[in-house]
């Protein structure tokens, strides 16, 4: 397949089953991580000097920065237009308002807070990708709604998937990249693994924390599927067939993460099975013999079990 | 004929047109969120993930205590640990409180000493603080545990009898 080929294809659209599906995970994920993100205000907290750009927001002066209020107002409006956007009202400004303000939260408690945590980057990414297809999308949307031939109009770009891809496997490679950067094939040494077990430990008695701390070649073995599973983020991108078996390493991952650390990376998690794990191809395929008539249905059937 | 022509030609314009729009907001997309972490470690939304990239091979953990034995608040004498994975001051708003532990790192007795004395000029009540620091690093190939363990008497310079 040529380049304009594949360029031409990532306008190809699909039903927007598949697309409804990930922009409801992504709203429903959202609304509990902008209410961490709201309560746990860090501005009351002691601190030093201030820190340098931090934010795409920075350019905002100290006073709207610093004052609460901005991010509960960024608060609201999130809920406001996420409640909108997930009803299909006010497009596409209501997926503008969802995302902006989702962004504003998570940049604003950045912006007062002396640690970061990359629980919500992932998340805030796919919610503009999905603000910026509803956008370019508007009119055939706002024809599809007005009409009621919403779920039978192809509405869902490839591009929008596609920047998926890149968006989650972008992140997670960077991610390896810089350990490999910082600290070279060292970084899975294990020893730093048993040391970031002992000082943030979600439970200190749990048997993955126990069997962690007490032998550094399990502790070795986690680091490297950690190091490996991060950097084939890179490979995802490309390699459409490793694809899922890297998103299921990458899941295993942050599983292991949440029962030894408790970071809440969570939305994450959803992000990886939707977009790595082939529901891209599964949804039309069960969108399809869900709707087929049923001798259809049938053939269906044998058609994907043959497969 | 010539105004279906007309319709058929403007329809096929819109379209190449929303295509191009929808490549260039796809471009877009694709452009910053590859750039931004090239020039920035941290610009939200934009991140280059830098958590745990370190590999810490020891840590320490400090105690303080007040000439009774009471023990003292480590942050209001910058013992403190403000490590969280991530590099510090980077894509926050405000740097951590300023604080002599750096994870992965045992400050020498000298630097110590120097650091809380320094410090005590804010308690001129206190004549003199015990300061215990232990390094927990490997013991052997399989665990990591304390290995050293250093206690300090370190004399307030600037003690005040009359400030108790």
């Amino acid at each position: 397949m040529s380049w304009s080929e594949r360029i031409d294809r990532l306008t190809e659209r699909t039903l927007p089953h598949y697309g409804v599906l990930v922009l409801s995970c992504l709203l429903f994920c959202s609304v509990p991580l902008a209410g961490y993100f709201l309560l746990k205000w860090p501005g009351d907290l002691p601190h030093g000097p201030r820190s340098g750009t931090a934010t795409i927001l920075s350019f905002l002066p100290d006073q709207v920065l610093h004052d609460r209020r901005t991010q509960i107002a960024c608060g609201v409006l999130f809920f406001a237009g996420a409640l909108a956007w997930a009803a299909h009202r006010l497009l596409p400004w209501s997926a503008w308002l969802a995302s902006l303000s989702f962004t504003g939260i998570i940049a604003l408690y950045a912006e007062n807070a002396t640690q970061l945590t990359h629980v919500a980057h992932l998340t805030d990414m796919l919610l503009l990708l999905y603000a910026l297809w509803y956008h370019t999308c508007r009119l055939d949307i706002a024809a599809a709604l007005r009409e009621r031939r919403f779920w039978s109009t192809p509405l869902y770009p490839r591009w929008v998937y596609s920047c998926s891809v890149f968006a989650v496997g972008y992140f997670y490679g960077v991610s390896g990249l810089m350990k490999w950067l910082t600290s070279g094939p060292g970084w899975a040494n294990g020893v730093s693994m048993q040391i970031w077990v002992q000082v943030f430990p979600r439970d200190p008695d749990s048997f993955w924390a126990r069997l962690v701390v007490s032998d550094r070649r399990v502790a070795t073995v986690l680091q490297w599927a950690a190091l490996i599973g991060e950097t084939s983020g890179f490979v995802a991108i490309v390699s459409r067939g490793l694809r899922p078996w890297i998103g299921l390493l990458l899941i295993g991952f942050h599983i292991g993460q949440i029962e030894l650390f408790g970071w809440g990376f969570h939305a994450n998690m959803v992000i990886l099975t939707l977009v790595f794990l082939p529901f891209y191809e599964w949804i039309p395929r069960w969108v399809a013999r869900y709707k087929a008539p049923p001798i259809q249905k049938e053939a269906a059937a044998t058609a994907v079990t043959a497969r | 004929m010539i105004a279906s022509t007309d319709t058929k030609r403007t329809t096929t314009g819109n379209e190449t047109r929303q295509r191009r729009r929808e490549l260039i907001a796809a471009g877009l997309f694709v452009f910053a969120f590859a750039t931004v972490p090239i020039f920035r470690t941290e610009l939200f939304p934009f991140s280059r993930a830098p958590m745990f990239s370190d590999a810490p091979v020891l840590y320490c953990e400090y105690t303080i205590n007040d000439p009774e034995c009471r023990e003292l608040d480590a942050r209001a004498f910058g013992l403190h640990r403000n490590y969280w994975g991530n590099p510090l001051g980077v894509g926050v708003g405000y740097q951590p409180v300023h604080s002599l532990d750096r994870f992965g790192h045992a400050a020498s007795g000298f630097e110590l000493i120097a650091h809380i004395q320094d410090r005590l000029a804010d308690h001129p009540d206190l004549p003199y603080v015990e300061v215990t620091q232990t390094v927990i690093e490997p013991i052997d190939d399989l665990h990591i545990g304390p290995t050293e363990w250093m206690r300090w008497h370190i004399d307030n310079p600037r003690f005040r009898e009359k400030a108790r």
